[in-house]
């Protein structure tokens, strides 16, 4: 292999996010364990993939919605009032499988309504989703009457978040799960395509006999239903639910999805680099953590790395070429 | 013809009108000099906030990062300001000059570095509510009460926070938008490839778009200090979702090219507001973030109801 098709081999390598955010992931990974051998220890690794499910799971929405070219910011209330919702009716006697039921419906019709804003209505995404969390912020309070709620947690949430099979973890496994359907679903199958083509040119798809409705229709409940799954088993780790419990996760799976390499105007990426990027976005909160940086420090590093990352594989073309 | 020129302001003036005579029905006390000042404190720091959301708007971006600027200059007037008109006056400019760096740095990553608006300021956002921490770890500091006075307190039934947003809004943002970098900022937000060609200096015009954004987030955070007259890294979170909100509500599109500063200012009078009717109507107060976020919603439907009866779907989408 000649040197200038080496160069051009490596130049479409990093073009490609998807392995950007892998190298940097190995390289994360090689640098933790240096700084610390215990970061490699069974014990943590569990620990950090009990995290990341959390934000895996909703990142698996978010990577969805943002393929449409919108983006979900009705997820931190969402995963909080159906959250309380759950452990609410089961403390109140009704079974595990009406509460969760409960909440997954929630997930359904918050889903819709956010389709049908962005679809029906045409209104931008990053307004009416902001909407609908207000609303769900004002409906939790009403539910809970602003009491930070009391309850118990079924069992088989509780082994879902927390539970060991033959000394694995589980919810990595169901997160596992999760990721190689929306893997397949986005390669393989039609609404997959859509997804991609409602992205990148909507007009063109109507043109072709598609109502992209039905696409954002699709990608919002599922984007909902992921934040409802995902609150679902943080309740389940911390064993309880509390207003605010989904504050932390609005703008970290976000930041997982445009890190993995998904285009955040939607059309391109995957949630192939979206894993990626959100065991990046977990190790990174956890070095830093070690490395006893504040909150402040956090944050700085944290803007930081997503603006470098970005400037290595996410530019745009010129606007004015 | 001036009806014409404010019709996408409409909806936001309406709204208003609809609020505040309700508002004066359910308490008439609104109509003194004491119910005005109230009125027009409430909504400044959001009307200055929108002011800078809109200026970025209009390029075409979206500024995440409002909230965060918001929040650094209320943390770095509340540390740094002393008794002395001489420090009060110095550590105004400076948190001016750190609204403007924090606006730079925007505008140049979104020209030069090429990055999307919105992940430059999500990233952003991280950096400047990082700092602002650094500043104010705790919640706390102070400012001179004189201070708190000239921006919030009234001559009569003529608040002074209304002409800090006059001052702000006629002084500095008018001359801006009717200069030849303000039609620039329209074209650009309307056609990048389109004003390329006729001259323009794209990224330039991007960078002094930002730049001013940063200013007036600034301009919010100070006057929010004058009402809160303290310090809180975290207070600004809230003006970054709520200034797009206004923004929208107030007739300009995202997507940039379109947009004036009185809906959005009027927008945010409104969206400040409506807590205070709300709770003067006897809602419950657990009912009202479920009003606030119900009326938004159901104006935001009620401003684009028009696609439900357009013929053909392809225009709604080009649109």
């Amino acid at each position: 292999m000649t040197t200038s098709r080496l160069a051009a081999r490596v130049g479409a390598f990093t073009k490609h996010g998807v392995a950007v955010s892998y190298g940097l992931l190995v390289v994360l990974i090689v640098a933790a364990v240096i700084y610390n051998p215990a970061f490699a220890s069974w014990g943590n690794i569990q620990a950090q993939l009990q995290i990341a499910t959390f934000i895996g799971v909703i990142a698996i929405g978010q990577t969805l919605v943002i393929l449409t070219g919108q983006i979900d910011l009705s997820v931190p209330w969402n995963l909080t009032f159906s959250s309380i919702l759950m452990a609410t009716l089961y403390g109140q006697g009704y079974g595990a499988v009406t509460a969760v039921g409960a909440a997954l419906l929630v997930g359904i019709v918050v889903g819709l309504i956010n389709a049908v804003g962005v679809a029906v209505f045409r209104l931008h995404s990053l307004v009416w989703t902001l909407g609908m969390n207000a609303l769900l912020e004002g409906l939790t309070m009403v539910y809970t009457n602003g009491q930070p709620p009391d309850s118990t947690i079924p069992g088989f949430v509780r082994f879902l978040a927390v539970g060991h099979v033959g000394g694995f973890p589980v919810a990595p496994i169901v997160w596992a799960v999760f990721a190689a359907i929306t893997i397949v679903v986005l390669a393989r199958s039609r609404f997959g395509r859509f997804l991609y083509a409602t992205g990148n040119n909507e007009p063109a798809l109507f043109l072709s006999g598609i109502d992209s409705r039905i696409v954002y229709v699709g990608a919002f409940v599922a984007s909902s239903v992921c934040a409802v799954l995902a609150g679902i088993l943080l309740t389940g780790y911390a064993s309880q639910t509390y207003l605010g419990m989904g504050n932390d996760y609005l703008l970290v799976p976000i930041a997982a999805v445009i890190i993995g390499g998904t285009n955040i105007m939607g059309g391109f990426g995957g949630y192939v680099g979206t894993i990626a990027g959100t065991l990046i976005v977990v190790l990174l909160q956890s070095i830093l953590s070690v490395a006893q940086i504040g909150q402040a420090g956090k944050n700085i590093v944290f803007g930081v790395i997503i603006i470098a990352l970005v400037l290595l594989y996410a530019r745009e073309a010129r606007p004015t070429d | 013809m001036i009806l014409r020129r404010y019709k996408s302001s409409l909806l936001a003036i309406l709204a208003l009108i609809l609020l505040l005579g309700y508002y004066w029905y359910k308490q008439p006390l609104i109509l003194s000099p004491f119910g005005f000042r109230l009125l027009a404190n409430q909504g400044t720091t959001l009307a200055l906030a929108a002011l800078a959301q809109l200026t970025v708007v209009l390029t075409g971006g979206v500024d995440l990062s409002v909230g965060a600027i918001v929040g650094l200059a209320n943390a770095i007037a509340a540390t740094y300001m002393g008794d002395s008109p001489f420090s009060v006056v110095t550590v105004v400019l400076l948190t001016l000059g750190a609204g403007a760096g924090a606006g730079l740095i925007n505008g140049v990553l979104v020209a030069y570095g090429r990055i999307q608006p919105i992940i430059v300021t999500l990233a952003t956002l991280y950096i400047y509510s990082g700092f602002a921490l650094l500043i104010r770890p705790q919640p706390g500091g102070s400012v001179p009460s004189y201070y708190a006075t000239t921006l919030t307190g009234s001559w009569g039934y003529l608040p002074y926070s209304l002409i800090v947003l006059l001052v702000v809004t006629l002084l500095f943002r008018l001359p801006i938008m009717r200069s030849r970098l303000g039609t620039a900022i329209y074209a650009v937000g309307d056609n990048p490839g389109g004003a390329h060609m006729s001259g323009i200096k794209v990224n330039r015009t991007l960078v002094s778009a930002y730049v001013i954004g940063g200013v007036l987030a600034a301009c919010a955070g100070l006057f929010l200090t004058a009402q809160t007259t303290s310090g809180d890294a975290t207070i600004g979170t809230a003006y970054t979702l709520n200034s797009v909100a206004a923004v929208v509500f107030g007739g300009a599109i995202l997507g940039g090219g379109r947009g004036l500063a009185l809906g959005p200012i009027i927008a945010a009078f409104f969206i400040s507001i409506i807590i205070s009717v709300l709770f003067a109507a006897g809602v419950s107060s657990f009912y009202q973030s479920v009003f606030q976020g119900g009326i938004l919603i159901f104006v935001l439907m009620f401003g684009n109801a028009w696609t439900l009866r357009v013929r053909n779907r392809l225009s709604v989408l080009r649109s």
